[in-house]
């Protein structure tokens, strides 16, 4: 059945149509024929009949006049009549005596004898004949019988004439139809071919076709349909076109590199930019696996979906690696899975990313050892950034709080703040200097620049600045200064007090002059003692600034000796004038000390002196010596009994050159000495004193001499 | 030039040169009394008339007082400022005798209104020559307003 159809597709339409028109006419024909065939075979009895028998009347009548007169040869003549029907093949005429009248043949027919006798009258059918026996009368008198004979030949002939006709037709149809075809094939099947090798064209990719529309019928509608089909067709192949090339373009021209592979990671696709990252000609790479050049993770990302790979490790063709960036993206076709990588060489960002990470290291590293930090402020919004050295420097942990302007106010010193408010609303401003308070209450000292940063329109919309914690530097400057000053006031208290005996000695020469000239020996002698007093001052003032200047350097290795020890030596120095005074020395406690021993020694040596020194009118002149621990200190104390000190005078008497009684001996330099040492370890000196005839008591601190000896633990033995 | 003689107080620590002056007062014949005291404090109790000064007849007031600068107890510069705010005392001229030719003491000695300022010469003449001026002028030439206890 199939292959049947098959080949019945194969035909043309031309033929199919053909085809159809002569099968449907000649169908109906054959059809029309069946159906008279059948209408006559079915009706012929009847008309037959029918024919007789007005047949037979009509002879009858006409050979009725024939009979009454007996004119046989009239008779034959009217029975010949019956030439025109092709029906009647015998008729015969009876007189009344039965007699054959007259007699007719059908022309052609096989001699029929006639009967003899006519029948009875009337009709019957026998056997593919009709036999008609009725009576000629003429004016109800019978003259004669009359005898007909009919047969199928009539009706033969008949159909042997529609079938002809038939065949005729056919003919006429088939030829009818061949020409009929041409019209067809103009308006059909014409157009058909017409779109059919149109769209063989455009098949084989010819887009340009279009086909004419002539005519609005369905074929007029399929071309077009056609046409309008070709052009989406054209359009589409063009945008596809267009697609393809600028795809190629992107690919070719992409700076990153682009690598297609199939399924089993063959590369397929290797860009230009491939072939310069990988350092690889496309001939070379493609066909290979993309394992040469993206080792490793590249394969379990392969199984992955598609995305970013992150970073991973590529190889050139020379074997160097190099850090990339891929991504993957996966394309189902026919056949399995198309990978395409893009990979882009990184090896310069991440140098770049390493070089601006070092930077920045430096910079926060540079930040923290230079104390400094840097801020910027929007404008608009209030807003500060700091760095996190800057949060260090206000005493916060970076990012432990969003800074703004407000803010900042209240770090700022209440007494700093409108030299702030100033500088800020100034904008620009370099170096100027205020005082923060941080959270734990401390004070700390800061150096800040501003400035401007501008928009392109040149509107200020942040402002940009650093600060430098400056504290430790004011505190060195604070503390230069003071050096300066106490230097300046040494250096003027030396000049003065060096100028001072010189003046004596100079002026005390030239009454000396004068009084050797004039002999008066009282007077020679005044000078010489002021002169020579004078002298000795300028050498003693000399040593005991030259031992200030040492003070500054603890020249002497510190060694371990005992209180008394010190205290001794400092006894045996002053022996002199302990003895001409008639002072009595107690001295309690002992503990060993730890430090520049001639220096400590001097420290007793001083107070010893001044003691004795100040002694007065005291008629019981008494100096002790000792220490007391107190509030977790040992205080040392040298106390005598003798003038005292005008509290009010109390703290001038460590001060440079200061002495309380112009009269007495000595520079003044003593207890500015002692002070000294003492600070050099780390301790603290003052006097005690009611006032004057009340005595006096010096307490002091050396901290720094009892480290390296457990002085609580240790009591050296007493002697 | 007025031929009274008139008390002068010396305020001076270093006895050599306290010696020093009144050996040329002696000389020129200068003063009708030459008041020693040794530091600042004296100098304020004999003007103010406490302390061991507190008999008037012992200390008749000066009609011009010789200041050392540098002083014990209180400084030189201090006394001139307390004697300047007085309104009691400040009609006396104080004239500052000091080794120190520094700038700045000048500067706050003049500030603190010193009628002068004298700095001891080291060369022996040129202070006996000072000392004559100084009497001349002070005492002789220099004209002070009538002071009922000047002596």
């Amino acid at each position: 059945m199939m292959e049947r159809s098959a080949t019945v597709g194969k035909w043309s339409i031309q033929r199919k149509l053909f085809l159809i028109i002569l099968t449907t006419l000649l169908a109906s024909l054959a059809l029309v024929t069946i159906g008279l065939v059948g209408y006559e075979l079915s009706t012929y009895r009847s008309r037959l009949t029918q024919e007789v028998t007005v047949v037979g009347e009509f002879i009858a009548a006409n050979s009725a006049p024939t009979l009454a007169f007996d004119d046989a040869q009239t008779a034959q003549q009217t029975l010949a009549t019956l030439r025109g029907t092709q029906s009647i093949a015998f008729a015969a005429l009876y007189t009344a005596d039965g007699r054959l009248f007259a007699s007719y043949s059908r022309v052609g027919q096989e001699p029929i004898a006639a009967p003899p006798r006519p029948g009875p009258p009337g009709l019957k059918f026998t056997d593919r004949k009709l036999e008609l026996v009725r009576t000629v009368e003429q004016k109800g008198l019978q003259l004669g019988t009359l005898y007909l004979r009919a047969d199928m030949a009539s009706v033969y002939t008949r159909l042997r004439n529609y079938i002809g006709i038939v065949f005729v037709v056919w003919l006429a149809v088939g030829g009818g139809t061949l020409l009929l075809q041409r019209l067809l094939q103009r308006s059909v099947s014409e157009p058909l071919l017409e779109l059919s090798s149109m769209a063989e064209r455009i098949a084989g990719g010819d887009l340009s076709v279009t086909v004419p529309v002539r005519s609005k019928d369905e074929i007029g509608l399929l071309a077009s349909a056609f046409n309008r089909m070709s052009g989406e067709l054209a359009n589409s192949y063009k945008d596809l076109e267009e697609n393809r090339a600028r795809l190629a373009g992107i690919v070719a021209t992409a700076m990153d590199a682009i690598i297609t592979v199939d399924a089993e990671r063959n590369i397929l696709l290797f860009n230009s930019s491939a072939e310069a990252m990988f350092r690889c000609p496309a001939a070379d790479a493609l066909g290979s696996s993309i394992d040469r050049f993206i080792p490793s993770r590249f394969e379990e990302a392969g199984a992955a979906p598609q995305g970013a790979l992150g970073e991973l490790n590529a190889r050139r063709l020379d074997g160097e690696e190099f850090p990339i960036e891929a991504s993957i993206s996966v394309l189902g076709v026919e056949g399995g899975r198309l990978l395409t990588v893009i990979v882009r060489d990184i090896s310069e960002r991440k140098k770049w990313e390493e070089a601006i990470q070092a930077s920045e290291n430096r910079l926060r590293r540079a930040e923290e050892i230079a104390h400094f930090g840097y801020w910027k402020c929007d404008l608009d919004t209030s807003q500060m950034t700091w760095s996190d050295e800057a949060y260090r420097i206000h005493g916060f942990t970076p990012g432990s709080f969003q800074p703004t302007m407000r803010r900042y106010r209240d770090l700022v010193h209440a007494d700093d703040r409108e030299h702030f408010d100033q500088a800020m609303k100034r904008g620009e401003h370099h170096n100027f200097q205020y005082r923060i308070v941080r959270p734990n209450g401390t004070l700390r000292y800061l150096t800040a620049t501003t400035e401007l940063l501008s928009n392109e329109k040149g509107d200020a919309v942040a402002l940009f600045g650093t600060f430098l914690d400056s504290t430790e530097v004011r505190q060195a400057e604070r503390d230069l200064q003071e050096k300066n000053a106490e230097l300046e006031r040494f250096t003027y208290s030396v000049s003065h007090d060096l100028k001072s005996p010189l003046v004596t000695v100079t002026t005390f020469l030239g009454y000396l002059e004068q009084d050797m000239a004039s002999g008066d020996a009282v007077r020679i002698e005044k000078d010489v003692h002021y002169i020579r007093s004078a002298a000795e001052k300028m050498g003693v003032l000399l040593d005991e600034l030259l031992e200030m200047s040492r003070i500054g350097r603890l020249i002497n290795p510190p060694v371990r000796v005992t209180f008394r020890e010190l205290i001794d030596e400092a006894l045996l120095a002053v022996a002199g004038s302990i003895s001409e005074r008639n002072v009595e020395v107690r001295v309690s406690g002992d503990t060993f000390l730890y430090g520049d021993r001639p220096r400590l020694m001097e420290v007793w040596q001083n107070l010893i002196e001044n003691a004795v020194k100040f002694m007065g009118d005291q008629a019981a002149p008494r100096i002790e010596i000792g220490f007391e621990d107190v509030g977790g200190e040992r205080i040392f104390f040298v106390r005598d009994n003798g003038v005292g000190i005008d509290p009010r005078y109390a703290e001038k008497v460590f001060g440079l050159f200061e002495k309380l009684d112009a009269k007495s001996r000595g520079t003044g330099l003593g207890l500015a000495l002692i002070k000294r040492i003492v600070q050099l370890y780390q301790g603290r000196i003052w006097v005690e004193s009611e006032g004057a005839g009340r005595g006096s008591c010096f307490r002091f601190t050396i901290p720094g001499a009892l480290r390296g000896v457990d002085a609580a633990a240790e009591e050296p033995a007493r002697s | 030039m007025r031929g009274e003689p008139i008390n002068v107080l010396l305020v001076e620590d270093d006895p050599a040169h306290a010696e020093i002056v009144k050996r040329n007062f002696e000389t020129f014949r200068i003063a009708n009394r030459l008041i020693h005291v040794w530091d600042g404090e004296e100098a304020l109790d004999y003007l103010y008339r406490r302390g061991k000064f507190s008999d008037s007849k012992d200390s008749p007031r000066p009609g011009v007082v010789l200041l050392d600068l540098r002083l014990p107890k209180i400084d030189g510069l201090e006394v001139l400022q307390t004697i300047k705010s007085d309104p009691d005392l400040r009609r006396i001229p104080v004239v500052i005798l000091t080794t120190s030719a520094a700038e700045a003491d000048k500067i706050k000695a003049y500030d603190s209104y010193a009628s002068s300022y004298l700095v001891k010469p080291v060369d022996y003449a040129q202070f006996v020559d000072l000392m004559e001026a100084l009497g001349y002028y002070w005492l002789a030439w220099n004209d002070f307003p009538f002071e009922p206890e000047n002596d």
